[in-house]
């Protein structure tokens, strides 16, 4: 028979309360009752003495409950507890929604009945008297509340007494917010909240008041009260209590120190003091009273968990979380908040929290962490009966859906703070604002989480337990769906998978990911030292020579010791397949060893590359890639955390070496030596980019030590003065690589210093031209002596043997009678890099001014002819085997030439010509139209070229030379450089110098026609 | 009687112990520590963030030694482990109430 429409309920409903016994019986079975002679029964006890029988609309809710005789039941006792059957049964037929809210209510939920029970006036405040049942409600109002009720009671034990009953009232009015939809289920979890933090605030001014009438305030060492604050965490911290969770706290004091009582006698330790204050928060909260408890405290959280301090310093947090703070913590932190207590010594716990969770480092990749604890937390259940029905704890479920959101925040909180929020929904929508996660995401994460939400608030305020079954029977699950708004059960079932079915996905998207096969490699380690096998492994991954690779790992395996081998072994297949496609993987591996063993702590070293993919990425590719770079690190390891952790230091390298630390100077030319060469060989750099970095680093040192220098010879002469009692000027001018802004790894400064002003130095009377020179002459020695740059001066008037420093009138007669036509190409790039700017645009005029003296003539171009020639290396002309890429006829010079003559031929007109860098001016050159667009390209090509292959050589070695290395050699370096085989890049080489030659010969010979 | 405990950079750690050898402190237990780094300033994004780390290997050194040794361990361990640069690490010391050696019963400093 077909479920009885709503004309037909009433009818039945009619019938159940008039008619006969059998007819009622009938009836009352055909509305649903399992037991119709028990339903009648109560009926007609209802109907009472005198006779008025139940309001037929009531027994039609009754029968739409879905579980009809538990709700008759519910609603006899409640009916009796109110003692006015008559007066109530009017309102009913006054008030038929009251009636029908009521039904639902207590037909689903015997813990809301037991509370109607206990207070039936509360029926009247409910619906009629609190506005709260609908509108929201916040802590404020929650505490206006209380005070109103407490207000009068001042005796602790009363006081606590009226914050039950208001706890048990609030607890009802938001049960039955939750039952009838009223809310949000983000609002429920907000009210819970606000309920819980509200009763801890009472709690503790009641525990702190008992505890200081006996032992006194508890105080600093100088005097000052101690602080205390109740830290909330989990559910509670999120501002999403459940109905029927535990509450999971911390406590924290500020200061250690002792209590001043009136009685010396009783003073204690302030750790005693908060120790016993949280026991006596415990005790009150979980106090089973006739009004029942407040909360069930999980203390567990703490450090070291169950068998940690109850109660610890803000100092000790400090140190247990900066030394052994694990990342479960980490995540746990994030939803911590302040429930009660000091709001100063919140915001410096918050301050730790918060650079703990999102500050910090990864033991390991935190997927792979967090997906560990979720398979932990998934063997676990395994063994519980009803594993499949756990909505906090199964696949799909609320436990998933934060484990996803808290893994993200911890993954982008720290770029991104505003992702940093403690509530699920909220972080949801802001790492979706983020661009973590996609709308798609962020929707179903919400969907499933206020699905579930919704559902395990109702399982709780079912039976007032913490419950996560989900229902089985199909009456149940009718009831459920009812109250969630579905249309029936099996609609429900199915909005229930499809959540789980969502969430699972994006977990197993963001958790599971998979590994390279290495079996094989894994292996290597068990292999004796010295056996065939392990080297052809090796080899077969571009080791040259297998052996010594594998003597190499085993050293490394060695070094590791306990964990640290475990460690090395998860490390190994990764390390073994970056190398290999290291431009030397055998030097690689030897630099690697270097490496680790310099830097000591090998096994948290392994540890650490193993689940920092990029950090290992640079290190591997350092080790296989620069030799040079690698030895930075092996000579002093702290450049490697300057490099990792550059904004550690907060700029007081900079500063040490901007006051004139040569030491400090030294340290911040080889960290940023190594930050950019780093850059560089990971690609996150261009060529270009790398050179003028580079230039921009030797300028800021070389400015760093003139001031040094400068103070230096000052503090032995005395301050130089003009005969007229002015300051003498002096300047610094660069040329060549440096001037050009082009330098590359060990490159030399080509530097010249001019000064201005005859007289002589304060003190000592030293001549201002020794002044000056020593100047110089220190400074030089100061870069040389400190390893920071070898320096050319050759450029100065005279060349070698002249003094270091000259006058600008001298320096203007030598420019105008006896400079050689050499200088003017090389003064062509000749720029100001340090000291006085008034006197280095004078004499960047007079450098102009002699640059651009005459046209450029048919001896001129003769003279820069020969002067090539002069400079190509005697083996070159004799033939000999070896490619110099820089002097060799055809080289980089060539192109250097070239533009030099060009702003020679056009810059006296054209001052955007004036530039000192050859890639601009070729540029420059064609935008103008005065070179060709084919040979303008040529030659710019040519020259990134010849540079990229100059910059992989140095790279190796600083030192190394300008010539393309042969055999083994070449073909490292053709892989450094990534572009093409050994012998194609050889072979490209050579027919571009000869082309190069042929425009410059040709190029040269045009200019003067 | 005080415990002393030092974190500090991993290559610093054979200076460190000869620096307390030579004011006669030989014994000393060890262990590599992970753990975090506070966070300083801003954490703008430049090139490099691809390989920036958080925290580096650090190490445990752990002695106890009796009052009268105390500033002379530590000014050892400054000594050994100071590099002036920030991150060079930290001293922790505690008191210790009591030592007591397993074979002999020994207490106190006779202990240590």
């Amino acid at each position: 028979m077909p479920p009885p429409n709503e004309r037909e309920v009433e009818r039945l409903s009619q019938v159940a309360l008039t008619a006969s016994q059998t007819e009622a019986r009938r009836a009352l079975r055909r509305l649903g009752f399992k037991e119709p002679q028990t339903a009648l029964q109560g009926l007609d006890r209802l109907a009472g003495e005198p006779p008025l029988p139940l309001p037929v609309r009531v027994l039609v809710d009754i029968a739409a409950s879905g579980l009809p005789d538990q709700a008759l039941q519910r609603l006899e006792r409640f009916i009796d507890s109110s003692g006015n059957r008559l007066s109530l049964f009017a309102r009913f037929v006054d008030d038929p929604a009251l009636a029908q809210n009521l039904v639902r209510v207590i037909g689903f939920s015997h813990f809301l009945t037991d509370l109607l029970v206990r207070n039936p006036e509360y029926l009247y405040w409910l619906f009629e008297e609190t506005p709260y049942l609908r509108e929201a409600l916040d802590k404020n109002d929650l505490r206006k509340i209380l005070e109103q009720d407490m207000s009068g009671r001042h005796y602790s034990q009363s006081r606590l007494e009226a914050l039950r009953v208001v706890h048990r009232r609030e607890w009802l009015r938001i049960g039955v917010a939750e039952v009838l939809r009223l809310k949000p289920v983000a609002q429920i979890g907000r009210e819970l909240s606000a309920l819980a933090d509200v009763v801890l605030e009472v709690v503790l001014d009641e525990a702190w008041d008992e505890l200081t009438a006996r032992f006194g305030r508890p105080r600093d060492e100088r005097g000052k009260a101690a602080r205390f604050c109740i830290v909330c965490l989990g559910k509670h911290g999120g501002q999403e209590l459940n109905y029927s969770s535990d509450v999971d706290l911390l406590f924290a004091y500020d200061a250690e120190g002792r209590t001043r009582p009136r009685r010396k006698d009783e003073a204690i330790e302030n750790s005693e003091f908060f120790q016993r204050l949280g026991e006596r928060l415990i005790q009150i909260l979980t106090e089973i009273t006739p009004q029942g408890f407040f909360y069930r405290v999980d203390m567990r959280l703490r450090p070291e968990g169950g068998s940690g301090a109850l109660v610890r310093s803000l100092r000790s947090y400090w140190i247990y979380y900066e030394t052994q703070g694990e990342l479960w913590e980490r995540q746990m932190l994030i939803k911590a908040r302040r429930a009660a207590g000091s709001q100063v010594l919140w915001k410096r716990l918050h301050d730790l929290f918060s650079s703990f969770s999102y500050g910090g480092h990864f033991a390991t990749r935190p997927q792979e962490e967090i997906g560990r604890i979720k398979e932990r937390i998934e063997a676990e259940i395994l063994t519980r009966p009803n594993r499949d029905n756990n909505i906090k704890l199964q696949a799909g479920g609320i436990r998933d859906i934060e484990f996803v959101v808290q893994c993200l925040q911890l993954l982008n909180g720290r770029i991104n703070p505003q992702a940093r929020s403690h509530h699920t929904l909220g972080a949801i929508g802001q790492l979706l604002a983020a661009g973590v996660l996609s709308r798609k995401e962020a929707r179903e994460l919400k969907e499933g989480y206020e699905f579930f939400r919704r559902l395990e608030n109702l399982l709780q305020i079912e039976g007032g337990r913490s419950v996560y079954a989900v229902p089985e029977d199909a009456q149940r699950q009718k009831v459920i769906a009812v109250l969630m708004g579905q249309r029936n059960g099996g609609a429900w079932r199915r909005q229930f998978h499809k959540h789980l079915r969502r969430v699972r996905a994006i977990f197993d998207r963001l958790f599971y990911q998979e590994a390279p096969e290495t079996d094989e490699l894994k292996r290597i380690l068990e292999l004796a030292a010295g056996t065939a096998e392990a080297a052809e492994i090796l080899q077969r991954y571009g080791f040259v020579d297998g052996a010594v690779a594998h003597r190499n790992l085993e050293q490394l395996a060695a070094m590791g010791r306990g964990t640290g081998r475990e460690n090395f072994e998860a490390l190994l297949p990764e390390l073994i397949v970056s190398l290999a496609s290291a431009p030397d993987p055998d030097q690689g591996l030897l630099q690697f060893v270097q490496v680790v063993s310099a830097y000591g702590a090998a096994s948290t070293f392994y540890h650490l590359l193993h689940t920092h993919a990029g950090f290992r990425k640079l290190l591997i590719s350092l080790c296989g890639s620069s030799r040079f770079l690698a030895e930075l690190i092996q000579r002093d390891p702290a450049l490697l955390d300057g490099l990792v952790t550059p904004d550690a230091d907060g700029g007081a390298l900079a500063q040490m070496a901007w006051k004139g630390d040569i030491r400090a100077i030294e340290r911040l030319r080889q960290q940023e030596l190594l930050r950019l060469g780093c850059d560089d060989l990971l690609g996150l750099t261009t060529a270009e980019e790398t050179f003028l970095r580079l230039t921009e680093l030797a300028e800021e040192v070389l400015q760093m030590v003139f001031s040094l220098a400068w103070r230096n010879v000052v503090r032995r002469r005395g301050k130089p003065r003009t005969r007229q009692g002015g300051e003498a000027r002096f300047a610094c001018f660069a040329g060549g690589k440096f001037g050009g802004r082009e330098m590359d790894f060990g490159s030399d400064l080509d530097l010249f210093f001019v000064y201005e002003g005859e007289g002589q130095s304060g003190r000592t009377g030293t001549d201002n031209s020794v002044f000056f020179i020593e100047v110089a002459q220190e400074l030089i020695a100061l870069l040389q002596g400190h390893g920071l740059f070898e320096v050319d001066a050759r450029l100065r008037p005279e060349g070698r043997s002249a003094p270091m420093a000259i006058a600008l009138p001298g320096y203007r007669r030598y420019l105008q009678k006896r400079a050689a036509t050499w200088e003017r190409l090389a003064l062509s790039r000749a720029r100001l890099v340090a000291g006085d700017a008034e006197l280095g645009r004078r004499v960047m005029r007079s450098i102009h001014g002699f640059v651009f003296r005459s046209p450029v003539d048919k001896a001129l171009v003769q003279e820069v002819g020969d002067m090539r020639r002069r400079m190509e290396p005697v083996a070159e002309r004799r033939r000999g085997r070896q490619v110099d890429i820089k002097r060799g006829a055809g080289g980089m010079v060539d192109v250097e030439f070239i533009a030099q003559v060009m702003v020679l031929k056009w810059g006296k007109d054209k001052m955007k010509l004036r530039l000192t860098s050859t890639r601009q001016v070729l540029e420059e050159m064609m935008k103008m139209q005065l070179l060709a667009e084919p040979q303008g390209r040529f030659l710019l090509e040519t020259y990134d070229l010849y540079r990229r292959v100059e910059k992989g050589l140095r790279l190796a070695s600083e030192q190394a030379p300008n010539t393309l290395p042969v055999d083994r050699e070449l073909v490292r370096l053709a892989r450094r450089l990534g572009t093409q085989e050994a012998g194609a890049l050889a072979a490209e080489i050579e027919q571009r110098m000869q082309e190069t030659r042929r425009l410059f010969e040709s190029l040269l010979s045009h200019l003067t026609k | 009687m005080k415990k002393i405990e030092a974190y500090i950079k991993p290559f610093r750690l054979d200076e460190v112990k000869d620096a307390l050898a030579e004011v006669g402190i030989l014994g000393l237990s060890v262990g590599e520590v992970r753990g975090f780094g506070r966070q300083r300033g801003h954490s703008e994004l430049y090139r490099g963030a691809e390989y920036k780390v958080d925290f580096m290997p650090k190490i445990k050194i752990e002695l106890v030694v009796d009052d009268a040794a105390v500033e002379r361990a530590v000014e050892a361990i400054l000594q050994g482990a100071k590099t002036g640069q920030v991150g060079d690490g930290k001293i922790f010391i505690s008191a210790i109430l009591e030592a007591i050696r397993i074979r002999t019963g020994e207490t106190g400093d006779n202990a240590i």
